[in-house]
């Protein structure tokens, strides 16, 4: 085979040890212990989880109507 | 020092500290972007029409299809969807992992640099100097510039993850440390003066072409869905595990796709082989993304119609499911000896970089700047027309490209079938593929003049502003 062939063979391998080597980071640094919280982590105390952001398009009236239909299901 | 103990004693920032850090440095990679993507669009423009009207714009050697044509492609990825895929990405990351975007003069210096790197390599593919391997015609200077850049941005990642305030990293923050880790590579490995006989560059050309789509702009797209999506529907995802399961087989199975192009080359039979199975095995992690997306969008649809971004994110979304299946499909010898060289192929890609990625940027862009500059957007009525006219535009693209794709390459494949017959028969159809760039066109259009209404403020503002209201009322600002 030539260098260059070398070289991609080398370099595909590169990045699959890599994922593997940052695989095992992420396992033994309890990055999937708590799979549950993971999905939870976009979300905070400013932005928190049950509440829409970005409905632009809504009319005022029907956000109004929807806030109210909401807050009467609490 | 335990990472957690280490986050307590750390500032802690509210979102509008964030977004004000990151006002600047994110605008300037988006604004840079954009105008990329104007040169890009009129180059495509050009080049489409070009197709069935040959002679048109042929005197000038500079406007030959050879030069447009590979131009509008490395204006389109290095400018457009780097460019801005790496604003979005530090913005999220900064978003993420609640620290602001680290070094960013230097990403600014960075920024204007790869500009200047685009523009001059830009002048040479027009005047004739172009390496004439696809994705890679910007000569080696260029390309080692533009590196070096998102090096720059790579160590501004790799510093928000060190100093984090958080412990456990999102999903979307994987893919992005991934995507900028993997791009270096394969700038740097593809730029080496060392793959110089023809079989050899080709291999390393694929190598290249379909990583650059998989290992840098796929990451950057789908950390941007798993965010963006949770985040309009004010739902998490629906299954963390199954979003990095969909991550790691990406990292796994991705990077040696890029050789199926090159079926029936003289390349070992065992490199192509290899490709194709690893391109069956992409069907594990294209699915589980899909079914991870979709069941957390599912019974939240109507949000999609009262949200921009969520429309652009949802869009790119599915074609990444339908691009990935697609693409896992025509690595299989049997099908790749019907559509290789035919039109299949070229509207293949553009449903990867036009309805995945540069759909999701879209959507990106409309939940971001509002947020960083602090203004709204002008006119709903105008983002619809964005949407729609881009989405019919690339709608009508695939179609009419793919269709005429498979009789064009059945009947390359039929010795009775004389090959111009195989040219004239797809004429129709170019010029529906001119019709369907005119429309995004004009969507990209309705797009730069939003972010002009919104970025320069020229002529009166709205007496009523009211996207900033919604905007005001969800941040409580």
């Amino acid at each position: 085979m030539s260098t260059g062939a070398v070289i991609l063979v080398l370099s595909s391998l590169l990045i699959i040890s890599g994922g593997l080597a940052l695989f095992l980071w992420a396992f033994f640094n309890g990055q999937f212990d708590n799979i549950r919280k993971g999905s939870m982590l976009p979300f905070d105390d400013e932005e928190p989880a049950g509440k829409r952001t970005d409905q632009i398009f809504m009319d005022k009236e029907e956000g109004e109507a929807q806030e109210r239909e909401s807050s009467e299901k609490k | 020092m335990s990472q957690a103990k280490k986050s307590k004693q750390r500032k802690e920032f509210n979102v509008a500290d964030l977004d004000r850090k990151a006002r600047y440095v994110v605008l300037f990679l988006i604004l840079s972007g954009v105008f990329w993507l104007l040169f890009g669009t009129l180059l495509a423009l050009v080049a489409s029409i070009k197709m069935h009207l040959p002679d048109w714009l042929g005197s000038a050697g500079w406007l030959t299809f050879g030069r447009v044509r590979p131009l509008h492609l490395n204006v389109m990825v290095y400018g457009w969807a780097s460019l801005t895929g790496a604003g979005v990405s530090l913005w999220m990351l900064s978003r993420l992992l609640k620290v602001p975007i680290p070094l960013r003069g230097y990403i600014i210096v960075a920024g204007a640099i790869w500009n200047i790197a685009l523009l001059v390599g830009s002048i040479q593919i027009l005047a004739g100097f172009s390496r004439g391997i696809e994705w890679l015609e910007f000569p080696v200077s260029t390309m080692v510039v533009i590196v070096l850049c998102v090096i720059i941005m790579a160590r501004s990642v790799i510093v928000m993850v060190m100093t984090r305030s958080v412990k456990q990293l999102y999903v979307s923050v994987w893919y992005i440390i991934a995507a900028f880790v993997w791009f270096p590579l394969l700038g740097l490995v593809s730029s080496f003066p060392i793959f110089d006989t023809p079989t050899v560059q080709a291999g390393m050309n694929w190598w290249y072409a379909h990583n650059a789509l998989g290992l840098w702009f796929t990451p950057i797209g789908l950390a941007a869905a798993y965010y963006f999506i949770p985040k309009v529907l004010g739902r998490p995802i629906y299954s963390y595990g199954l979003s990095l399961l969909g991550f790691w087989g990406l990292a796994l199975f991705y990077n040696w796709n890029g050789f199926h192009h090159l079926i029936g080359s003289p390349l070992p039979t065992w490199f192509i082989t290899i490709s194709i199975a690893a391109s069956v095995m992409m069907i594990i992690p294209v699915v589980v993304v899909a079914v991870n997306h979709h069941m957390t969008v599912v019974g939240s649809f109507s949000a999609v119609t009262y949200s921009p971004t969520l429309r652009f994110v949802v869009f790119a979304a599915m074609s990444y499911t339908f691009v990935s299946l697609q693409g896992s499909m025509q690595a299989l010898r049997s099908v790749n000896e019907v559509i290789h060289f035919t039109h299949f192929v070229i509207a293949h890609a553009h449903i990867g970089m036009y309805a995945f990625v540069t759909m999701m940027l879209f959507g990106a862009c409309y939940y971001i700047l509002p947020r960083i500059t602090l203004r709204e957007w002008h006119s709903k009525k105008l983002i619809k027309w964005h949407f729609w006219l881009t989405a019919i535009g690339i709608i009508i693209y695939a179609g009419a490209l793919q269709g005429i794709g498979i009789f064009q390459g059945f009947s390359m494949n039929d010795p009775d079938v004389p090959f111009t017959d195989t040219v004239t028969m797809t004429i129709p159809y170019l010029i529906a593929r001119s019709v369907s760039g005119i429309l995004m066109s004009a969507g990209h259009l309705i797009f730069v003049w939003l972010l002009i209404r919104m970025v320069f403020q020229p002529g009166e503002q709205p007496e009523t502003p009211l996207i900033w209201e919604k905007i005001r009322k969800e941040f409580a600002l």
